[in-house]
């Protein structure tokens, strides 16, 4: 199977990040409830998470011990997020 | 210690030097304690958050975003024309990558004004307390970064790296990443989310 140039596959994270970026602020400003907004934003997030450690880091390679320890802090962190906010109390 | 020839038949490779991934998972744990400190007193005080949370920029946030990732890829790049013995081209992507950050350092010093003159300082409410706290931090790693990648820019010029001999430039460059990373988390947590 023929690979990308890295140049390529740079380009293509970063149009993947930035493409992210857009629909995250937009979600962002929907005025949807925070369940809708978790739901829309968090995988987003981990998404772009997952390409930069994945793509600009390059991480791909590296042994699983790493990429678990890389790719588990994003997933820590949107859990955290995302408990948070949805059991937060009702005002 | 060099981590980028040590392969096991073509895996397991790790860019950059050990000490260089070991100082990136500390700064990660460190930027947790902000993000969970931000996390969990949004659980206790909901509404204070969505409140203040609408005193801030999304549009302005993006384009913030939009200059990290952008000069994410440009230092990425940088990295591959190192690898091809291309050092002196790398530099001048260097620059660009700097002057993309310089977008976010620009909109942030002017978001900080603007919170500023209207009063919401970092003793207003702990929204705005652990918002100062937690951006700042942030923007600091970027001050750091910006001048890692002017140092970058110096070691390219000189011919320090070719591409058998780049950790040093690998290095400096994951830890730029590694401020990209953080901002993707914290963006979203501190502009969008839960916002009312």
């Amino acid at each position: 199977m023929n690979r990308l140039p890295a140049e390529t596959m740079l380009l293509l994270c970063w149009a993947g990040l930035i493409l992210a970026t857009l629909a995250t602020v937009y979600w962002g400003a929907y005025q949807a409830t925070t369940a809708l907004q978790l739901a829309a934003i968090v995988p987003v997030a981990l998404f772009k998470s997952v390409l930069i450690i994945d793509g600009f880091m390059e991480l791909h390679h590296a042994a699983w011990r790493w990429r678990l320890l890389m790719y588990g802090w994003p997933v820590v962190m949107v859990l955290v997020v995302a408990v948070t906010l949805l059991f937060a109390p009702a005002g | 210690m060099s981590t980028s020839a040590m392969t096991d038949a073509g895996s397991h490779k790790l860019p950059g030097d050990l000490a260089m991934w070991i100082f990136i998972l500390a700064e990660l744990a460190a930027f947790s304690l902000f993000i969970l400190a931000f996390s969990i007193t949004q659980f206790l005080q909901p509404e204070m958050f969505a409140s203040g949370r609408a005193r801030l920029d999304g549009s302005t946030g993006f384009a913030m975003t939009a200059g990290l990732l952008t000069s994410g890829l440009l230092a990425a790049l940088a990295v591959e024309l190192v690898r091809k013995e291309r050092a002196r081209q790398a530099a001048l992507l260097l620059l660009a990558a700097m002057a993309s950050a310089m977008v976010y350092v620009v909109l942030k010093v002017s978001e900080y004004a603007h919170l500023a003159s209207l009063g919401f300082d970092l003793e207003y409410n702990t929204f705005f307390t652990l918002y100062w706290i937690t951006t700042a931090f942030h923007f600091l790693h970027v001050l750091l970064g910006l001048s890692v990648l002017g140092f970058l820019v110096w070691r390219c010029l000189i011919g320090a790296y070719d591409s058998g001999s780049h950790s040093g430039m690998e290095s400096g460059v994951l830890y730029w990443h590694m401020v990209d990373l953080v901002w993707v988390i914290l963006f979203p947590l501190v502009y969008l989310l839960g916002a009312q």
